[in-house]
């Protein structure tokens, strides 16, 4: 690219720039988009993360409370000492998963190796939420009998940790995804608006008469609303970091993962807004699309404990790739399922096939091409 | 083009040269255009050759090519057939060269004034001082100088027209393309935008003009072409020929003739060849008038006058008058002109 073209696709990028820093509207969304994304997916994961029980104490014996500590390290209750009354108004109500009670005499049976039975009233409201409640019932009896009688149990289970850190948290492992769909929107709408807004305005066809290749325009425009959006990924990477509570393991990872999954959503957004050429197309498109994607690259778990099918399509989803980089950049995590270079690969491989779709839509926008020869020679 | 509207309108610029000589500005060769989707050609085996320097009016009704012309000629539109070059080389390859300025203004209504121009000329190649001064120059060009930080669509249609026709003279093009240039323009803008388009041409540009609007042709154009239906109805001529070969001459006369006499001499005139009407009606203050439409025939009054005295009538006033261009557009195109 010479002097002359590089001037080109930076009047095309700043301009871009500089009409969407007049639009406050389309700036305030290309900014809060994505933070809006962050928000929605955390507090989903806030809602799954700790079930809210109830645990009503009959007895307060030695094993009892030995009972109660193992519920609350089963890490999957958030507990609240509750009276009989109030625990059984709270899951009427529906404020609790669980309700569960110490009988009175459980020590004094546990002693006497009677059988003690803890009642736990369930708010089967959903399946998950039964699942989570007896699930974490079970692990709390097992840690109950590893405490209270050690060396009593022939079988225990014994935990490795694959990595050495610590438990990664869900809103944690979760964010990452939300770090690449933000990043997508971001760039989506960012060069989608750019490019659409051009056919709304009659401007494309100024752009078009002035002696600027095609190439040049879709750089420029892709560089401007690359540029436009990094505040936003920034901004939305930050309060991932400190949702993370450190900071990213491989930074240069991380940041060239956020950075190129930019760049990739900024071309696609270029194509889209050319072929779409209306802004509200764009918005729409915009906002329905993440959600599926989300869901489909391994937002709750990689993507390899999932059904072939899903898998299958979740390959097919370069933000699948950009996930599995972002687990890794941040917390060192290996999610994928093929080795790291050729997640970026794929990545890579993801913007040249979007910067070649926005070429051909621009391409194919940009002049009026005739019909048929057969139409032609009807003539009069 | 009046002293004072010349001063205002103008720019310290030198005529600029005439290159490659002999070659058209614009060359259309055997071109049809046909739309996906349609079955009839917009543009139908058009030939037409816009010489180097002066205005050049393309005239027609809505849909009879115009627009689809002008794409063809800018290179945003692909002909089905035929060749199409401006100076000689395709449009693609001419675009250094042209500049448009389109029926939408097409500005970035967001950005100011200065803005545009800056845009305009950066993507034209100037950045830096070259590119200040074509802002400048711009900026004077449009009469805007005092707009220059003001958002484009704040301004006025008529301001807005003048800073388009700024951006697209940013670059010094040897080819202006006017594409329906006072369209939504207050009588008193169009005759300020006249007058600028009469001076970029003196200062030796082609420009190509397409209006609906034939008191603009006439005013501006040294040659025009009527279009219909995608082809040449007439033209290029000049508007004056034009007239004189498509709209003819109505002779009126006053005669002190006889009802016998006057009927004998109309049966006359009415054989003489092209004329299409010849009718007398009662004149005020007594006597006839006697009105006669024909085609542009040289020395049609004369032999009207002779045909009347040659049955003893007399002659007391005798007037000659040629079509407008309007009646000419109407005859040839079947359409009617729109209010300006």
């Amino acid at each position: 690219m010479n002097g002359r073209a590089l001037r080109a696709v930076w009047a095309v990028a700043a301009k871009d720039a500089r009409v969407a820093l007049t639009e406050r509207m389309s700036l305030l969304q290309a900014l809060t988009l994505p933070l809006n994304y962050l928000i929605m997916m955390s507090l989903f994961a806030l809602a799954g993360g700790h079930d809210p029980a109830a645990l009503v104490m009959a007895d307060h014996g030695s094993y009892a409370r030995q009972f109660a500590s193992s519920m609350a390290g089963a890490r999957t209750f958030s507990i609240t000492d509750a009276s009989a009354q109030e625990a059984a108004a709270r899951i009427r109500a529906g404020n609790l998963v669980a309700a569960v009670t110490i009988p009175p005499g459980f020590d004094t049976d546990i002693r006497d190796h009677q059988a003690a039975t803890v009642r736990v009233v369930v708010n089967n409201l959903n399946q998950d939420l039964t699942d989570d409640a007896e699930r974490g019932m079970r692990l709390a009896l097992d840690q109950f009998y590893q405490s209270a009688a050690p060396g009593q149990v022939p079988v225990s289970v014994s935990f490795q940790d694959q990595y050495p850190g610590g438990d990664t948290g869900y809103i944690s492992f979760l964010s990452m995804s939300v770090v690449v769909i933000s990043v997508l929107v971001a760039g989506l709408l960012s060069a989608g608006n750019a490019a659409a807004r051009e056919y709304e305005e009659r401007t494309m066809r100024g752009l078009l008469l002035a002696p600027v290749r095609l190439r040049h325009i879709l750089v420029g425009r892709i560089l401007g609303s690359f540029l436009i959006s990094l505040p936003s990924v920034a901004i939305v990477m930050a309060v991932v970091a400190l949702l993370a509570g450190d900071r990213p393991q491989h930074p240069v990872a991380a940041a060239g993962t956020a950075l190129l999954t930019l760049a990739g959503s900024c071309a696609a957004g270029a194509a889209l807004g050319a072929l779409a050429r209306d802004r509200s197309v764009v918005a729409v498109i915009t906002r329905a699309l993440p959600v599926p994607l989300f869901f489909l690259t391994g937002v709750f778990a990689p993507l390899s404990y999932f059904p072939p099918a899903v898998q299958w399509m979740g390959g097919l989803l370069p933000v699948h790739y950009a996930v599995v980089l972002t687990q890794w950049g941040f917390r060192g995590l290996m999610t994928g399922t093929v080795p790291l270079a050729a997640d970026a690969a794929i990545l890579t491989a993801a913007f040249a096939a979007f910067a070649a779709a926005g070429a051909v839509a621009l391409r194919w926008t940009a002049r009026i091409r005739p019909a048929r020869r057969r139409a032609v020679s009807r003539g009069r | 083009m009046t002293g004072t509207a010349s001063a205002r309108v103008s720019r310290p610029r030198a005529v600029l040269p005439r290159r490659d000589p002999g070659v058209p500005a614009v060359s259309l060769r055997d071109v049809t255009m046909v739309y996906k989707g349609r079955d009839e050609p917009s543009v139908d085996r058009l030939s037409l050759e816009v010489p180097a320097g002066g205005i050049f009016g393309l005239l027609g009704p809505n849909g009879a090519g115009k627009s689809t012309a002008i794409s063809l000629v800018t290179g945003l539109a692909v002909p089905s057939a035929g060749t199409v070059e401006v100076f000689g080389r395709p449009p693609l390859r001419a675009k250094a060269d042209v500049g448009v300025v389109s029926q939408d203004t097409a500005l970035h209504t967001m950005l100011t004034v200065e803005y545009n121009l800056r845009y305009a000329a950066r993507l034209r190649g100037y950045w830096g001082r070259p590119c200040r001064d074509r802002v400048a120059a711009g900026l004077r060009l449009a009469r805007l100088e005092d707009f220059a930080g003001a958002r484009v669509g704040t301004l006025s249609g008529g301001m807005s027209r003048r800073l388009a026709i700024a951006c697209a003279l940013i670059h010094d093009p040897r080819l202006i393309i006017l594409d329906e240039p006072t369209a939504g323009v207050d009588p008193g803008e169009r005759a300020m935008l006249w007058d600028h388009i009469r001076v970029l041409a003196g200062e030796g540009r082609t420009i190509l003009l397409t209006t609906h609007l034939l008191d603009e042709a006439q005013a501006l154009c040294g040659q025009v072409v009527i279009l219909r239906e995608g082809r040449i109805a007439a033209g290029p001529e000049t508007p004056a020929a034009l007239r004189r070969r498509y709209g003819g001459t109505t002779v009126t006369i006053r005669t002190g003739a006889r009802k016998a006499a006057l009927k004998a001499a109309l049966a006359e005139i009415r054989a003489i060849d092209g004329v299409s009407h010849a009718d007398a009606a009662p004149a005020a203050g007594g006597g006839s008038e006697v009105t006669v439409t024909a085609a542009a025939i040289d020395g049609i009054a004369g032999r009207v006058i002779t045909a009347l005295t040659s049955h003893g009538a007399g002659i007391t006033d005798a007037v000659t008058s040629d079509a407008g261009l309007g009646e000419v557009f109407l005859r040839l195109t079947g359409f009617t002109q729109d209010e300006p």
